[in-house]
């Protein structure tokens, strides 16, 4: 090689140079400020006391017999719903695998409504539906002229359970059926050919290769469910709580810091173990395989044989379709005022006016909930279009497992965090109010990574390359080529983290002083309260939400985001 | 119109050398030629002329002017991309548009709609405006990335294979549109191409790239004629390359020891008594008929206008151009020859 020429180093070359990297390291000093230290700082309080560091806490939460009984109940709940889950969840995957019928795009859609229904419409839901003067167990004592309720689900650790099975099977559902899609049906067909009976088939072919994705399921499944709050909180109350709850009620009820602290160092170090099991047993979701043959589907009740699935469908849609109806049947129903409602629960949650359930006006909920939400939604926009950018930028295991992080911790502990931060000042000044949207930003924004950087990477790189060779600067090539193509990505994960904001109640919870009651705490108090109606008004309003969400993603998803190939 | 200057050129990536010591100058408003088969490094020259690559060593200037700290927007730099690149969500007006929007040559409303309909009828794409890249062909995007480039009048134009998508009779026809805009602009340019016919009808010279080394830059009649090197003999047009050992050397005419004969030829460095060469000869400057060497004819090809025979000398491989088949064997002279130091 000719010796290159010494090559004076220009100031401007250098100023540039790191002010990309000034930019591509913004999140992580975001994260540094807005996440890790206050996560060290609040487990801190955990193993240390007066400056110096103690086991002290940990000891004494370890030994605590009810604190043993959190652990135990929480890993007992999570494994059982785990098991139902599965038990509900692998026939519906076989049943939308194999049959077509109509409504089959609807029913897959459906899949993914538990997955952002907010947990505690669902515990409304199963209340309404399944409670002891629930829809289901007066219809089956109508029927049957029973004095006690027939099935006394509720209050026990089968509420919890099945709540939990009624969210997740829909997961083992849509891992079992996108695998199954993926699985070369020439497979099944070299069985048949070598003699092997179909069941047979099944169990030494299709069942081994269906494992990797039902293992992955099995694990995610399990870790929601044991970081579950409230679910286990509004049907389980401090007899079946978990150990989010546990935290919850440290931390806010008993105002234990130190213990709340060490229980959450606890925690942390067990979703850590679990997340990591996860990533390790998560390889079936990676890569896309090449092209197969798309599978035969056989029509419904195109044969006799096919009855059989019936009573089973029945159940199923009974199970999932109960709860969401009841929630709306009781908004429309429960009388107000000793009168036939019409849409008077409506225009209670609208009403301006203080209930002294919830602490604030339903009104005030509300638009608290949709400012949080949609703050946090533009922070974890950013934040997502950040780190994706930054992991353009850093291609490192180390970096992108820093920038994930936030995704590893539960919500209950990044609540209790942000919760020791902003009770200080400087953050004081602003109130929990800007908590909630960092805690909300930090746990939505991995979902703005997981839609936007693979479409991201997907574009040519030469479309900023042209841009930029026709003068544009490296910032307006971003605005003016890559943000335009993002934008749909950007438009369904923001989508995403509005629904996933507007429903989530575990930092909510954490999180909530004074007027910031969001919605889902608001339907929680009401709940407590047993002033359902308004509970049911709220709910149907972030089950539309929600379907709405799950409707943007479906459409849009299904034109494939408009990738973009090669123009 | 600006003059290019690139010297001594290095670009590596890790322990591959991309680009090695490369230089050549382009003249204002000439068309210079980057020939090479693919992986040469002759896109990574264009890369690092554009600002898209950082080069590790060598300087770049345009007009005298260093340009290797500018990034690419402040370059002046023009680039035709092999895929067009042009942007899927903008309409072609969009995309010609572009640079006079955002670019470094911005103007207003009414001026950039002047430009952008005078740029489309210059490439013939007038009514296509309202059209996505996705609802063009293949040619009409290639036209349209031109239009693009040169919207915003950049001092030099690097076109990167910018033809080697399209199919051979289109390829043919945007060649020559190509050639009439790019002197009816008089426009600087480099064009990097691995097609032979491409280079020596665009160029006014061509630069043939082999492993990162640029061989030879020459007009494409002296590049022809006179190939300097084995590689660029035999990389253009056809070549008869045959071991030679020099007897008399002197002058413009040494007479080589060749396939168990005596040959005439041109050495183009200067050569000493035995040394080891190579003649070269294209089978055009074969007249067939008489001479010293005689040919075995293993196969012969109807090219329409000719015939063209492959065979051996002596055991040597050998193409030659004849006007009808051949019966037996060919005699023939040579016109002319070279002498390439092996």
């Amino acid at each position: 090689m000719a010796e290159p020429l010494a090559k004076p180093f220009d100031w401007a070359v250098k100023v540039r140079g790191w002010a990309g990297l000034a930019l591509a390291s913004l999140p992580l000093l975001f994260l540094g400020a807005a996440f890790f230290f206050p996560l060290a700082h609040a487990l801190s309080l955990g193993i240390r006391t007066d400056n110096r560091w103690t086991g002290e806490y940990l000891r004494a939460v370890l030994y605590d017999p009810y604190v043993q009984h959190l652990l135990s109940f929480t890993a007992l709940q999570a494994f059982l719903s785990t098991v139902l889950s599965f038990a509900l969840g692998f026939p519906l995957g076989w049943f939308l695998t194999r049959y077509e019928f109509p409504g089959k795009r609807l029913a897959r859609a459906f899949t993914l409504v538990p997955f952002v229904l907010p947990p505690i419409t669902v515990a409304l839901g199963f209340y309404l539906f399944f409670g002891h003067s629930g829809y289901l167990n007066n219809a089956l004592r109508g029927l049957f002229e029973l004095k006690e309720p027939p099935l006394p689900v509720l209050y026990s650790l089968w509420a919890v359970v099945l709540a939990h099975a009624f969210y997740n099977a829909p997961v083992f559902a849509r891992f079992v059926h996108t695998a199954w899609n993926s699985l070369d049906p020439t497979l099944e067909e070299v069985c048949a050919a070598l003699g092997a009976s179909r069941l047979r088939a099944f169990f030494t072919v299709t069942l081994p290769l269906l494992a990797p994705a039902i293992l992955s399921a099995a694990v995610l499944v399990f870790v929601l469910c044991f970081l579950s709050f409230a679910i286990p909180l509004s049907l389980g109350g401090a007899r079946y709580a978990t150990v989010e709850v546990g935290v919850y009620l440290y931390a806010r009820i008993y105002l234990d810091l130190p213990r709340a602290a060490a229980l959450a160092l606890l925690e942390l170090i067990i979703t850590l173990a679990l997340a990591y099991i996860y990533v390790r047993a998560g390889g079936f979701l990676g890569g896309q395989q090449e092209r197969i043959r798309p599978r035969k589907t056989v029509l419904f009740l195109a044969r006799p044989s096919h009855a059989l699935w019936i009573p089973w469908l029945l159940i199923t849609a009974l199970l999932f379709l109960g709860p969401i109806a009841s929630i709306v049947a009781d908004s429309l129903s429960r009388p107000f005022a000793g009168k036939a409602p019409g849409l008077a629960w409506y225009a209670f949650i609208f009403s301006p006016e203080r209930s002294p359930f919830i602490g604030t006006s339903p009104l005030g909920s509300i638009l608290v909930s949709l400012e949080v939400a949609g703050l946090s939604t533009l922070l974890a926009l950013l934040l997502g279009l950040g780190v994706s950018g930054s992991l353009r930028i850093f291609r490192s295991r180390a970096v992108e497992t820093i920038l994930m992080t936030p995704m590893a911790v539960s919500s209950v502990v990044l609540g209790l965090a942000l919760l020791l931060v902003f009770r200080r000042p400087p953050f004081s000044y602003f109130g929990e109010k800007y908590g909630l949207v960092i805690a909300h930003g930090l746990m939505f924004y991995p979902f703005v990574v997981r839609i936007v950087r693979p479409i991201w990477e997907g574009l040519t790189p030469s479309w900023v390359e042209a841009a930029r060779t026709l003068g544009a600067g490296r910032l307006r090539a971003f605005f003016t080529v890559e943000a335009p193509l993002l934008s749909q990505a950007l438009l369904v994960a923001g989508a995403f983290s509005l629904t996933l904001s507007l429903g989530e109640m575990t930092a909510a919870a954490m999180l909530s002083q004074g007027e910031l009651v969001t919605i889902p705490l608001a339907i929680y108090r009401f709940l407590s309260a047993r002033r359902f109606g308004a509970a049911s008004a709220m709910a149907s309003l972030l089950i539309l939400l929600t379907v709405i969400a799950v409707g943007v993603w479906e459409w849009l998803g299904e034109r494939g985001f408009r990738t973009y190939g090669q123009a | 119109m600006a003059r290019l200057e690139v010297e001594n050129l290095c670009k590596r990536f890790g322990s591959v050398v991309a680009v090695d010591g490369v230089s050549f100058s382009v003249d204002a408003g000439e068309i210079l030629v980057l020939l090479g088969p693919s992986g040469c490094g002759k896109t990574t020259v264009l890369r690092c002329i554009a600002g898209l690559e950082r080069p590790d060593g060598g300087d770049i200037r345009l007009d005298g002017q260093n340009i290797l700290d500018l990034p690419p927007e402040k370059r002046d730099v023009g680039l035709v991309f092999q895929n067009y690149a042009l942007f899927p969500h903008l309409t072609v007006e969009g995309n010609v548009s572009y640079g006079l929007r955002h670019g470094r040559y911005r103007l207003p409303r009414q001026a950039r709609r002047a430009k952008v309909a005078a740029l489309l009828d210059l490439v013939g794409l007038s009514g296509y405006e309202r059209r996505k890249p996705h609802e063009l062909s293949e040619g009409q995007k290639q036209r349209v990335a031109l239009a693009r480039a040169l919207a915003v009048e950049p001092k030099v134009l690097l076109l990167d294979e910018p033809l080697s998508a399209l199919d051979a009779a289109l390829r043919k026809e945007l060649r020559r549109e190509l050639h009439r805009i790019l002197k009816g602009k008089g426009i600087t340019a480099v064009y990097v191409t691995h097609d032979q016919e491409e280079a020596l009808v665009l160029g006014d010279r061509v630069g043939v790239m082999r492993e990162g080394k640029l061989e030879q830059v020459d007009p494409p009649r002296r590049l022809y004629g006179r190939p300097r090197t084995v590689f660029v003999a035999q990389f253009l047009g056809r070549a008869n390359l045959w071991p030679a050992r020099v007897r008399k050397g002197e002058g413009s005419a040494v007479r080589v020891e060749v396939a168990g004969t005596e040959a005439v030829a041109e050495p183009l460095s200067p050569v000493q008594e035995g040394d080891e060469a190579f003649l070269f000869f294209r089978p055009e400057w074969a007249e067939l008929g008489e001479g010293p060497f005689v040919a075995e004819v293993h196969s012969a090809e109807y090219l329409g206008d000719r015939w063209e025979v492959r065979g051996t000398v002596q055991g040597l491989p050998v193409v030659l151009h004849a006007p009808a088949p051949p019966r037996g064997p060919l005699a023939f002279r040579l016109r002319r020859a070279l002498l390439l130091s092996a």
